[in-house]
């Protein structure tokens, strides 16, 4: 009935142990923040250069996308897999195409994970494909084409 | 949660929402201490394990052989300046341990600590602990573009990469149990490991599989070594808490901590027969009694000790002694009052101990004379609250699967310390590699073997 309970009150005591600590930290800790270079950011010690706003790299949203992708499918798996016992045990047949039916919902996703693996989009460090890279005749391999002109 | 409502109702208390939350606090409020107190101290326990393993001696001046390091530690950070860089996004860089904190401790909700002690009895069970547990990485990646620090934004993307890619092992891993198990809720899986070590999930050869494969992956999501780029001090200073000082700074170390007792107490729970004994429950049954009055004796002992304790910071709240730089921090703070509120809380608890032992006439005794000056249902109160702690004879089963579900959970993060401090550091690309190419098409394989073991076990 009440099963939630804890759950909804272990968020307001999280953040209150939280900010509790913090702020007797602003009543006890020193506060000098305008002495020397404190508030500068620690780039290891050197003077910064510009911003720390800038473009990263494309990977990271490929492994977001990847992310939501199995993941998702993982939280679509569960419910499936809580019954897929009770099936099996019910009778044969029923057993059998429940097994069918995860292995062609899985058979899917595995596929997909071949086919990036394959296209070479779970590379980490991306290079030119082997083919383009190593002509069969041995001549060096052919410039990138460039998009914007 | 349960058992706290049942006992409110029995001290006489009306229903509502006020007894819920009350019962809620009672059920959520020790294991958070609890929790957050055994972060501090996993953080002794690594450093004496890491000494250990390069021959070194770790933390020996705090308190014997070092055990109060890590509250020296703590009072350290409470005292260490805040600082927040000019260039921050102040909003996001003051919001991000929050989201870590929280992220940290809801997972604690669904863990079952024993048969009868379990905070809530989730059915959603594992799934809430994955759920729950997901947005630690938004925090991280929070904390690092809010800094505005190029080595905290790598850093920050780094993890959100990382934890991002291992939970998809981690939770194939799962699936696979909750396949086999036919549930998701946390303490129905742990009952159907009843029984010696080969009745456990570890000890069907998939779930082994299974289990190495969420081990492998939890490290990752813990931001561990040898996964531990986010943080790689070689090449990006501190990684996403480059620019956190202080307290602010402790509590991305608490919740690292906390991640990773909550992730091993998963694994506990989800392959290794969670708090039942290696060799079967049938002695524990047979000494259930003894037990009981071994955790009833150990209260009384706790109440003793709470009592001598009050009285010794009483006498020095009195005539106080100089203590260095924890006086000078005390003397900040409305020094008398708290003390005394100290003092007060910890005779009270002592009492509260110690008062059933004298005997159930006195206990009788008290209940009436509460009851003629305060009027019968305060009475009843009285006499039920004193009698309270001699509960704690039968609570000797659930003790005992306490202390056996802490042993396996401090045993597996001591794996876990045991593989930092054995393995060098990955580089980032072979990581992926090794999560992408390698683990998620095992933990495909594990699930599928498991669908099939499941087909072919059921077929006559």
């Amino acid at each position: 009935m009440y099963v939630f309970a804890p759950v909804f009150l272990l968020v307001p005591m999280a953040v209150g142990i939280v900010f509790a600590a913090l702020l007797a930290v602003r009543l006890l800790a020193p506060r000098a923040p305008d002495i020397g270079d404190k508030r500068m950011s620690y780039e290891c010690g050197e003077v910064p250069i510009g911003d720390a706003r800038v473009r990263y790299n494309l990977r990271f949203y490929t492994i977001a996308l990847l992310f939501l992708l199995f993941d998702v499918e993982i939280a679509m798996t569960l419910p499936a897999a809580v019954v897929f016992r009770r099936v099996v045990a019910e009778d044969r047949p029923a057993g059998a195409v429940a097994l069918a039916a995860l292995v062609l919902f899985l058979g899917i996703l595995v596929a997909g994970l071949g086919y990036l693996l394959r296209k070479g989009d779970l590379e980490w460090i991306r290079t030119w494909r082997k083919s383009e890279h190593n002509q069969p005749d041995g001549s060096p391999a052919s410039p990138p084409v460039k998009n914007n002109p | 949660m349960n058992a706290a409502l049942q006992l409110l109702r029995e001290l006489g208390l009306p229903g509502g929402a006020p007894v819920v939350i009350l019962a809620a606090l009672a059920a959520t409020g020790p294991v958070v201490l609890a929790v957050l107190t055994l972060a501090g101290f996993q953080v002794y326990i690594e450093r004496k394990v890491c000494a250990f393993m390069q021959n070194r001696i770790g933390p020996l001046h705090c308190g014997p052989q070092g055990l109060l390091q890590f509250t020296a530690d703590g009072v350290k950070l409470l005292l260490k300046e805040d600082l927040m860089p000019a260039k921050a996004d102040a909003f996001l860089f003051r919001l991000a341990p929050y989201v870590v904190m929280t992220a940290a401790l809801l997972p604690l909700a669904a863990i079952p600590l024993a048969a009868a002690l379990t905070v809530t009895d989730l059915d959603t069970g594992v799934f809430f602990v994955m759920a729950a547990s997901a947005p630690g990485v938004i925090g991280l990646l929070v904390a690092g573009w809010a800094s505005n620090n190029k080595w905290s934004l790598i850093g920050g993307l780094r993890t959100a990469a990382q934890v991002a890619s291992y939970g998809v092992p981690a939770g194939l891993a799962v699936l696979s149990v909750a396949l086999v198990a036919g549930t998701l809720n946390l303490r129905n899986i742990v009952e159907m490991q009843r029984g010696h070590l080969l009745l456990w999930n570890i000890g069907n050869p998939i779930l082994l599989a299974a289990f190495l494969l969420y081990l492998t992956a939890s490290v990752a999501e813990c931001n561990r070594t040898p996964f531990d780029l986010p943080e790689a001090e070689s090449e990006l200073a501190a990684g996403f808490h480059t620019e956190y000082s202080g307290l602010r700074f402790g509590f991305f170390f608490a919740a690292e901590y906390t991640m990773m007792f909550v992730v091993s107490a998963v694994a506990v729970s989800l392959f290794l027969g969670g708090y039942h004994l290696p060799f079967g429950n049938s002695w524990l049954a047979r000494h259930a009694d003894l037990a009981g009055r071994a955790v009833l004796a150990g209260a009384h002992g706790a109440g003793a000790m709470a009592l001598l304790a009050g009285l010794a910071i009483g006498s020095w709240a009195v005539a106080p002694t100089r203590l260095g730089f924890l006086w000078r921090a005390i003397e900040r703070i409305p020094r008398k009052g708290v003390l005394f509120l100290g003092t007060g809380a910890a005779v009270a608890l002592g009492v509260f101990f110690i008062a059933p032992a004298a005997g159930p006439r006195l206990v009788m005794a008290a209940g009436n004379a509460v009851g003629t000056v305060a009027g019968e249902r305060a009475g009843t109160f009285a006499a039920t609250l004193i009698r309270l702690p001699l509960r704690f004879a039968s609570y000797g089963v659930p003790a005992v699967h306490l202390a056996v579900f802490l042993g396996k959970t401090l045993m597996l993060l001591f794996v876990i310390m045991w593989l930092r401090w054995t393995f060098p550091r990955m580089r980032i690309d072979r990581m992926m590699d090794l999560c992408w190419k390698r683990l998620v098409p095992a933990g495909f394989a594990i699930f599928a073997a498991a669908a099939f073991w499941l087909v072919i076990r059921s077929t006559p």
